[in-house]
């Protein structure tokens, strides 16, 4: 009994860091995304005051 | 001429062990009540529609395959022998949609790609934190249930795939049964199908004893409308499969089904999310059901352990709900009670089922108020969440 | 002058107002479908002004149904 349960916790906290890590992925995606996009509008601008 | 051999339906009761004669009469009568509850909208009609037809015409369409030998010409799961089997696909009528797509779970992903292509994960993107943290406390069920089996008597696999029920996802009961309790595989999936039908009917109650009335109506202003573009969901379906299956390759095929499928809603090629939405998540749903119908054959589904399965998986999505909904009250106190607990529930990822649950009980107090966000980024993270759970059961169970 | 938003992402199933109608806080305004679940939308109490969408409109979060005096 004891040792199942070890088990169930040990897979519980592996699964709760990953769910986590996956949650800090998810907001890092964002943010990495985010600042591409503005750079793309920035770089038009530039473009549009070249021509 | 004998009659036994006339109608060999009825001939066969007496020739068979009591115990199974009776069985079958018993499931004959219950798959005529799930069709009935089905209809009545109490349990899930989709599934169990074709459930119950399957399982009342399979324990009554028994014959003499030999002299000696009884059994049905629908299926036969127990045929594992090349040869063996080459002849029953031939014979058995639905022999080759169990061969081909349940028993390796393919039915299952479809059923998961389906479902991505209806789910929107903008909630999840939205308020990543929130989603995970009710979701993992959702998964109470999935955790504890497992010691609780196992002091029960079950081995660990068998354990393991009970205590999945929890996550309240068929799909991935199916592919942890047949991978970690191959001989128990009918019976716990069909105990998690039919309770998950249940939840609909069942949780409303659960969040009315655990959440009183005036948490229960409060609404949540949306926040700064924080726009979540396609490409950025598509990105993280992208990721988040290739992360997922880089970590627990055995449920790879379940990640990338379910990403797949909201990759498709989110790209916007209409004729694939027609293929994905009307004709994958129907058909496999259907024959889901049919087939789950089909496996209750008495003599296949009596296991002296059934009743243990039966409490189980009673346990395991009971203390799901009850720590999802806790998992909405921690969210409460941690966002200054400007939370409503009840979307705790729409942790327990049965998409779309428990977030509609949510929605349902908040408005009936307060017609006001619009949770179904915050749930259904609850409800998918669920499914992200349970996905986790069983990778790493399927990848330490067997070590154990 | 005030716009009636969407509570949520869905289609536009059902209208039950018209410009120039009176409203009160209780009216159901809209039905709106999202995930196969009817969800009825409620406004303030005045007068619509405009009605901006029809049965059937796909509708994100926040997206204007109507505007209201």
């Amino acid at each position: 009994m004891k040792e199942a349960i070890l088990v169930a916790l040990e897979v519980y906290y592996m699964g709760f860091i990953i769910s986590i890590l996956i949650a800090a992925l998810i907001k890092g995606i964002q943010l990495v995304i985010r600042r591409f996009t503005p750079k793309k509008g920035a770089e038009s601008e530039r473009k549009e005051a070249a021509e | 001429m004998n009659p036994a051999m006339l109608f060999q339906g009825v001939g066969t009761l007496f020739y068979q062990d009591p115990k199974i004669a009776i069985a079958r009469i018993v499931l004959i009568l219950l798959g005529i009540l799930l069709v009935y509850l089905g209809r009545k909208e109490v349990l899930e009609p989709l599934i169990m529609i074709p459930m119950g037809f399957g399982m009342s015409a399979v324990n009554a369409g028994v014959l003499f395959l030999s002299t000696s030998q009884t059994g049905t010409i629908f299926i036969d799961p127990m045929v594992t022998e090349t040869n063996g089997l080459m002849q029953i696909l031939q014979i058995d009528f639905l022999q080759p949609i169990y061969t081909f797509t349940f028993s390796n779970g393919l039915i299952a992903c479809i059923v998961f790609m389906g479902i991505g292509v209806i789910s929107d994960v903008g909630n999840v993107l939205r308020y990543p934190f929130t989603s995970m943290l009710i979701a993992l406390c959702a998964e109470l069920g999935t955790i504890v249930t497992f010691p609780i089996a196992h002091a029960m008597g079950l081995s660990w696999g068998e354990a393991a795939a009970v205590s999945v029920i929890g996550g309240a996802d068929g799909p991935m009961v199916l592919f942890t049964s047949l991978i970690l309790a191959k001989d128990l595989f009918v019976p716990i999936t069909i105990v998690a199908y039919l309770y998950l039908s249940l939840t609909y009917g069942g949780y409303p109650f659960l969040i009315r004893l655990m959440v009183p009335k005036e948490l229960r109506g409060i609404a949540l202003k949306p926040t700064k409308r924080n726009d979540v573009t396609s490409g950025e969901k598509i990105a993280f379906d992208l990721i988040a499969s290739t992360v997922l299956c880089l970590l627990f390759p055995v449920a790879a095929p379940l990640f990338l089904s379910f990403f797949l499928g909201n990759a498709i809603k989110e790209s916007g090629v209409t004729k694939y999310i027609q293929l994905l939405e009307d004709i994958f998540l129907y058909a496999a749903t259907f024959f889901l059901g049919l087939m789950l119908g089909v496996l209750c054959e008495a003599s296949t589904i009596l296991n002296p352990k059934i009743l243990i399965l039966l409490v189980l998986g009673m346990i395991a999505l009971l203390l799901s709900g009850i720590g999802g909904i806790a998992g909405g009250y921690l969210v409460y106190l941690i966002n200054h009670k400007k939370f409503n607990p009840a979307v705790g529930i729409a942790g327990v990822s049965c998409v779309p089922t428990t977030a509609k649950v949510a929605q349902k009980e908040a408005a009936r107090v307060n017609k006001r108020c619009v949770i179904l966000q915050y749930a259904m980024g609850a409800n998918i993270c669920g499914v992200i969440t349970t996905a986790i759970l069983t990778g790493i059961y399927i990848t330490i169970v067997p070590l154990l | 002058m005030g716009e009636l938003i969407s509570p949520m992402a869905g289609r536009v199933q059902e209208i039950h107002v018209t410009a120039g109608q009176m409203i009160t806080e209780d009216d159901e305004l809209f039905i709106i479908e999202a995930m196969k679940m009817e969800n009825a939308v409620y406004g303030d109490p005045g007068i619509v002004k405009e009605v901006l969408v029809k049965v059937g409109d796909k509708v994100e979060e926040d997206d204007v149904l109507a505007i209201i005096e």
